[in-house]
Parts: structure tokens; sequence; C-alpha cells
């Protein structure tokens, strides 16, 4: 049961980065607010 | 010591900063991804509440086909234009759910009359469309900024892409208008949609939502 919840939050984690790379690599996500760009991600 | 600083850096946070620092500890991750994980929920969250609440309004208002093209549209075009924004996501979210329902509102009616309005209206907003981005994409903001040149003549690139895809579309669906009632409606909203959304990479839409989030931050000072 921890094994599964480990797993599911490692998939969250992926699922999450994935996002934020996509959201930080287009100009806006398309709403009319932008959430600030961790510096990391600034490109 | 070490477990009650990291139980007050939890606190400190924003509900979103929390939920990631708990990822970040629960799976070792190094602290510096608290900040992408906390982005991606907050945009996440927003984004997600914006469309439901945005269709939701346009399911009662009977136009949820022409809101979901019209939102289609502003994804393709604002993800590589980009646009002016408002500093409060409510100010955000209110004026989603109003002005997509509103597009494709206002573009059933157009539709219904004239022909040639529905035409006008998509060549308008071509040429509004091709000449904003020559003049103003990609147009980024303080949270967000563009930093590398290279990026930005990328995404201006694409933005003309965009843009021509949206022109084959229109084309297209012109074509199909004699015998697909509903092509004239999709066209128009496309078309509005171009329209609202090149006008938000002009310095007046900056103007306009800035002057939007002063006017919020005014009330709740009162």
């Amino acid at each position: 049961m921890k094994k599964t919840f480990y797993s599911i939050l490692g998939i969250a984690v992926v699922v999450l980065i994935f996002i934020a790379n996509v959201a930080s690599a287009s100009a806006c996500v398309w709403g009319h607010y932008q959430p600030e760009v961790p510096a990391t991600l600034r490109k | 010591m070490k477990g009650g600083a990291q139980g007050e850096e939890i606190m400190q946070g924003n509900l979103y900063q929390r939920w990631a620092l708990l990822l970040v500890e629960k799976n070792h991750l190094p602290r510096e991804k608290t900040a992408v994980l906390a982005y991606a929920m907050e945009t996440l969250f927003i984004n997600t509440l914006n469309l439901l609440l945005t269709m939701l309004i346009a399911y009662l208002l009977g136009v949820l086909g022409g809101t979901l093209i019209c939102i289609l549209v502003a994804v393709s075009y604002r993800h590589t234009a980009g646009g002016a924004h408002s500093s409060s996501p409510w100010i955000c979210a209110a004026a989603t759910m109003t002005i997509f329902p509103s597009l494709a509102y206002a573009a059933t009616f157009i539709a219904a009359g004239p022909g040639v309005c529905g035409r006008l209206a998509a060549l308008t907003a071509v040429l509004l469309g091709v000449y904003s981005i020559h003049r103003y994409a990609p147009v980024d903001s303080v949270q967000a900024p563009i930093i590398s040149p290279e990026r930005r003549k990328r995404l201006k690139k694409y933005s003309y892409v965009v843009v021509m895809v949206f022109v084959v579309g229109i084309i297209l669906l012109e074509a199909l208008s004699a015998s697909w009632h509903l092509a004239r409606i999709l066209q128009v909203c496309a078309a509005l949609t171009i329209l609202w959304v090149s006008f938000n990479l002009t310095p007046t839409a900056a103007y306009l939502w800035s002057w939007m989030d002063n006017q919020l931050d005014s009330k709740n000072r009162r």
C-alpha cells in the first residue's frame, strides 16, 4: 500500500515537471493570468 | 531542529508551495524542484478551473461548441504569440468565463446574418492577426520573460505558422459553408478569437488589463 502511494507521488512529480516545462516553453499557456515562472525554467 | 525549520518553511509558503515541498520531501528531490512543482500545480489548477467554468457558462448559454473552437484558437495563438495578462487569477477567471462564451455568442449572431458579415470578420481577423504578429509578437510578461533572442525569433516564426493554419481553416470553412450550416459559425468564432488575441498583443490591451488590476487593488484598499 505504502509502495503504491510512493509510486503515485513519483508519477505526479514526473507529470508536474513535464507540465512546468511545456508551460514555460510557451509564451503564454492560454488564460489571462501568468504565474511567475521559476528562474530555473526561464529561457 | 531541522524538522521544525522545515515545518516552518512549509507553513510560510502558499498552498502550491506547501504541496510542492511535500512532494519534494517524499520523493527525496533537490529543494530547487519545489518552485518548479509549485509553478506546475498553479498553472494546472488555474487553467483547469478556468476551462471548466468557461465550459459550464458556455453550456448554459447554449454555445458550448463555438466556445470550444474559440478556446482552441486562443490556446494555439497565445501559446506562440503570448499577450497581455492580469496580475490577478480572479480577474483572469472572470474575464475568461465572460469573453470566450461572449465571442461564441456574438459569432452565432453574426453568422446568422448576411454571409458578407462573416467573410468580412474573417478577412479583418486574418489581416489584423498578421499585422499584430509582425508588429508585436511575441509579447512576454514580467512573470514569464523571454530571455533568449533565438527563442523570441522562434516564437514569432511559429506565430506566423499558427495564423497561416487559421487562414487555411477559415478558407476551408468558407468552402464548407454552403453545405454545412455550422461552418459559418465556426469560421466567425475563429475570426473573433483571432481579433481578441491580436488585440491582446497591443500596448492598449496591456494598459486595459493593468487598469482592471488597479481597480481591484483600489477596491481592496477601501
